[in-house]
């Protein structure tokens, strides 16, 4: 009979999946990645650009899946709930993940996230229209200065990387801002060019796809940028201000420490493609490798980075 | 014209057959409830990285086209839209169903999707980087008042009860502000529950508030889901084609609300479909008929959010901004393959940008054909499967499609819960419409309130902010008008009506402003 | 206008006392939130209760209009037909909640097997001949089967899984 032989089938399809996979050979089947964030952000981007690395490396399909809400703490709030095999796999977003559980109660706290390799940075920058009176980042400052509150800058979000850097921003030059927060990248970038704000903070990501309809002010990198050899560091400005929204990968924490070694290994090969670096550059990512021995010393410098914002902020409850 | 080797390019027998994949396979996702057009073009992205760009783009573009209006069989059959865009279509669209008239419904979406879908494609072939500038200029009060614009329809949904949609209206308000607020980061009215952390999802709120209530009354009665014409049993498309034709300022009105709507990041196919409808009911002869079953409800809504596919991509593809969730998958897969997209995307990749648009052209015009021939055949099994397993599927169709917006039980169980919540309610007169409205208009509503009020604080001007700009003075003006023109016709109506019965129609039709 | 024919309308009235008191909740579990986050839900809320009050007020007056003339009043209830059968709602949405309850306990696919084949049963109102009955279950499990299988392998949907898949 038909029937038992689609059971049969199933049944076996479950059985194969369940199977522990073998030190060597991960990945065997198909990985999911969760994206705790809408399609069309930096995170999906980044996942796309590593999608079809993975599989040119490893054979195998690399599902890409959105579990969007409440700013990334959907997803995450979830993470642990998930199943430990490798084979489920999720984004996780900086200062996000810091920021949130020390805001409030987002159900699940920093050290529930099992990240087990940072990827990249987008660094943030200050974008104006292209036709706005602020040719350089001083003639902002200037401005802001003669007129506290006034100045008007787009984000993405509350507690977020950008309402973080527009605050350090503020302390750093000594001004007084407002931010306006909007529901995404998109949204901000869009009040932007539209003049609806005089200017935005967001990242060099962002600021590439307008082209020349806007102007970059600063980027918050190390070192130039390569898609603006023009623009500016913060730091060549004066402004101690490095860092961005940085991405990687996390795990369930019920993965034993093999799987999570098998993920990292396999993002820092991919990490490792010319060509996805080169797509990387191109979108105004900078690409940084913080594998999974290597997690614990540099969450704990960003922590420590993030609570000092937090604190000027006023959000920090425990 | 330069534009028409481009033509030959997506003519390729390849392209015609991924076109004819990509909008079947399009259709069927969207007619389940949950499985949206976001969902279908994102499971598909990985398959066109193999494919040269613009074949690639040619089936994301079918799979969208195909998605937004497959939405609407499920929205005529079983009350329950298939996707967002949809809701409006189930105003008239089940009532006709209901009354016998399902497959002429069907055959009347068919042929306004079609023109809905056209009309955008060439204005995003023609004048993409000028209306691109209509993206621009929606600040966050234009958007507040848009939302508003939208909410104004409650007052045709619930005649004879404004109270009861109005309180309707607010309970959709306040659901959509549970979870964390955009702005202000805020926990709200979660209950301390963490399921509701990520707020309330629109689509499960629409398959709950929609769908549960029908099934509920179905399994309490004999009769059938819905009732068969026995007079015609084809697709009645003469009809609807003269149906068509009477409601020709009704299409192409919509279609262009449908495209300008399309155009504006955060706003979407939902709020095209029911400003549309809202405009379509108010220039109408028979504004009381709508809701009831009144074909041109179906055609303004139909038209207007497969308008907004065309729409969608100027935004995205002049300015790199998405104006839809699926056209941010579609701008992703873009990026995977290598385009720059931006302003300068039209002229140093006009073969891709062209060929792409042809794609969508063609993908539009098999809609024609295919979804006459689909939608008959969905017409024809819901009728003729018995109830005893009709309502066990669409059930099943419930948990799947909710379950499948986040792979989560979650959703389900908030789908369930509105569900039962809605049908409570609107068996003591507060109907699910105007909840759902507040449901998809709130955020958009609040963010642009708050964005508004915020900026106008800065600056020291927040009336200026509220009623100073051209543009929502001009969307402020056709909510009053749509508020307030049941009661002004009605005036003029009964006015007329003691003089002579037979001029109100006339009357009323030459009282329009 | 149906709510001049049936001006008590109690259940009505009753769900805007309701409503009168959830806007109030709202508006107090607004208190620990920031004055941007709160600002809109207060003003929904008060909206709410306003509309809700109105409706109140519109219900007593007109219930107290109509009592001197002799109030004949219709079912509550818009009923149609006369047999509209309770029971049967309610076990349909047992069987509703019953199916959510066991997905993550039986497994997506056996869960939505047993959820299937009992809300059929709750929707057949008249007896069915045994050869219909099991052309209905092979319909009911190809669609439950094909259904699942698109999803946990085509679309690769991570389904829930339990005791069973």
């Amino acid at each position: 009979m038909k029937l038992t032989t689609i059971l049969a089938g199933a049944a076996m399809a479950i059985g194969l999946s369940a199977m522990p996979a073998g030190a060597q050979d991960y990945p065997t089947k198909p990985v999911n990645y969760i994206i705790p964030f809408n399609a069309g952000g930096e995170s999906d981007i980044a996942a796309r650009l590593q999608q079809p690395v993975f599989e040119k490396l490893t054979g195998q399909s690399m599902v890409v899946q959105y579990l969007e809400g409440a700013g990334g703490a959907q997803a995450w709030s979830q993470l642990n709930g998930m199943e430990g095999d490798g084979y489920t796999i999720m984004g996780t977003n900086l200062p996000h993940i810091i920021m949130q559980p020390m805001a409030q109660e987002v159900g699940y706290k920093t050290a529930d996230i099992t990240n087990v390799y940072m990827f990249h940075y987008t660094p943030d920058a200050i974008i104006v229209p292209a036709e706005s009176q602020f040719k350089t980042l001083k003639e902002l400052v200037d401005y802001a200065k003669a007129n506290p509150g006034l100045l008007t800058f787009s984000g993405s979000g509350t507690n977020s990387a950008n309402h973080v850097a527009k605050e350090t921003f503020d302390r750093l030059a000594g001004v007084t801002t407002t931010y306006i927060p909007f529901s995404g990248t998109s949204p901000a970038t869009t009040a932007v060019l539209g003049n609806q704000v005089q200017a935005g903070f967001s990242y060099t990501t962002a600021a590439l796809n307008q082209g020349d309809a806007v102007r970059v002010l600063a980027v918050s990198a190390d070192e130039r940028v390569p898609s603006f050899p023009d623009v500016p560091t913060f730091k060549e400005l004066g402004y101690d201000m490095t860092g961005g929204a940085y991405r990687g990968v996390a795990v369930p924490s019920s993965a034993s420490e093999e799987v999570r070694q098998q993920v990292s290994d396999v993002i820092g090969k991919i990490n490792a493609d010319p060509e996805f670096i080169q797509k990387m550059k191109d979108g105004g990512f900078v690409v940084i490798d913080v594998p999974y021995g290597e997690m614990e010393a540099f969450m704990a410098e960003r922590k420590a980075e993030y609570e000092e914002t937090a604190k000027q902020m006023g959000i920090a409850q425990n | 014209m330069d534009k028409l080797a481009y033509l030959v390019d997506a003519l390729t027998p390849m392209n015609l057959l991924l076109a004819l994949v990509g909008v079947v396979a399009g259709i069927v996702i969207g007619a389940m409830p949950g499985l949206s057009a976001t969902m279908a073009v994102a499971v598909l992205v990985p398959f066109t990285f193999t494919m040269d760009p613009a074949s690639g783009l040619i089936v994301l573009g079918a799979i969208y086209t195909g998605a937004i209006y497959g939405g609407s069989y499920s929205a005529i059959l079983v009350n329950t839209p298939g996707t967002p865009s949809a809701i409006a279509t189930t105003f008239d669209g089940f009532p006709m169903a209901k009354r016998g008239d399902g497959a002429l419904a069907v055959s009347l979406a068919t042929l306004a999707s079609v023109t809905g879908g056209l009309v955008g494609a060439l204005m995003l072939m023609f004048l993409a980087p000028p209306l691109a500038q209509v993206a621009l200029a929606f600040g966050p009060p234009e958007y507040f008042w848009l939302a508003v614009f939208g909410l104004t329809l409650i007052s045709a949904l619930s005649v004879g009860n404004l109270l009861k949609g109005m309180i309707g209206a607010c309970l959709g308000l306040l659901l959509s502000m549970v979870g964390i607020a955009v702005i202000g980061a805020d926990v709200r009215f979660t209950m301390g529950s963490q399921v509701l952390l990520g707020g309330i999802n629109i689509v499960a709120g629409l398959i709950g508030l929609y769908c549960i209530p029908v099934l509920i009354d179905l399994v309490a009665t004999r009769d059938p889901h819905l009732r068969v014409s026995s007079e015609s049993g084809g697709f009645r498309l003469k009809e609807a084609f003269a149906i068509t034709m009477t409601e020709k300022f009704n299409l192409v009105r919509s279609s262009l609300i449908g495209t300008i709507v399309g155009i504006l990041p955060g706003a979407g196919g939902s709020v095209a479909s029911l400003v549309s409808y809202s405009e379509a009911r108010r220039s109408s002869k028979h504004p009381e008929r709508y809701g009831t079953g009144e074909p041109g409800g179906i055609i303004a809504t139909e038209a207007a959010n497969n308008a907004t596919v065309g729409g969608g991509f100027i935004p995205t593809l002049v300015l790199g901004i998405p104006g839809t969730p699926p056209d941010a998958v579609i701008l992703g897969a873009l990026l995977v393959q290598g385009i720059r997209i931006g302003p300068t995307l039209f002229t140093t990749q006009g073969s891709i940008v062209y060929t792409f648009i042809f794609g969508l052209i063609i993908g539009t015009l098999i809609m024609l054909p295919v979804g006459l021939l689909i939608g008959r055949y969905a017409y024809k099994s819901i009728v003729s499967i018995p109830k005893s397993a009709l309502v066990p599927t669409i059930a099943f169709m419930t948990v799947v499609g909710s379950f499948a917006i986040h792979n989560n039980l979650n959703d389900v169980a908030v789908m369930l819960g509105l569900g039962i919540v809605g049908w409570l309610l609107n068996r003591n007169g507060y109907a699910p419409s105007p909840i759902v409205l507040g449901l998809v208009l709130g955020q958009i509503a609040e963010q642009g309130f708050v964005q508004s009020y915020l900026i106008g604080n800065a600056q020291g001007n927040v009336l200026g902010m509220f009623f100073g700009r051209p543009i929502s003075m001009a969307i402020v003006a056709f909510a009053a008008l749509t508020l307030f023109y049941p009661l002004i016709a009605a005036a003029i109506g009964a006015r007329r009506a003691r003089k002579s019965p037979t001029d109100i129609t006339v009357e009323s039709r030459d009282g329009r402003p | 206008m149906a709510a001049l024919r049936k001006p008590h309308d109690v259940p009505g009235t009753a769900l805007a006392v309701l409503f009168v008191a959830l806007g109030i909740v709202l508006i107090i579990g607004t208190g620990r939130m920031s004055p941007l986050g709160s600002v809109f839900p207060i003003t929904v809320s008060v909206a709410m209760i306003v509309f809700s009050l109105a409706l109140v007020l519109r219900n007593v007056v007109l219930g107290m209009r109509a009592a001197r003339p002799a109030a004949s009043e219709p079912d509550a209830a818009p009923s149609e037909t006369g047999h509209e059968s309770t029971p049967r709602r309610l076990l349909f949405l047992l069987a509703m909640i019953a199916w959510i309850v066991l997905i993550p306990i039986l497994g997506f696919f056996v869960s939505s097997l047993a959820a299937y084949f009992a809300i059929m049963l709750v929707a057949t109102h008249d007896r069915t001949p045994l050869r219909e009955g099991a052309i209905l279950v092979l319909i009911g499990f190809a669609i439950l089967t094909a259904f699942y299988l698109v999803m946990a392998k085509v679309l690769l949907i991570p389904m829930p899984t339990g005791l069973f898949f």
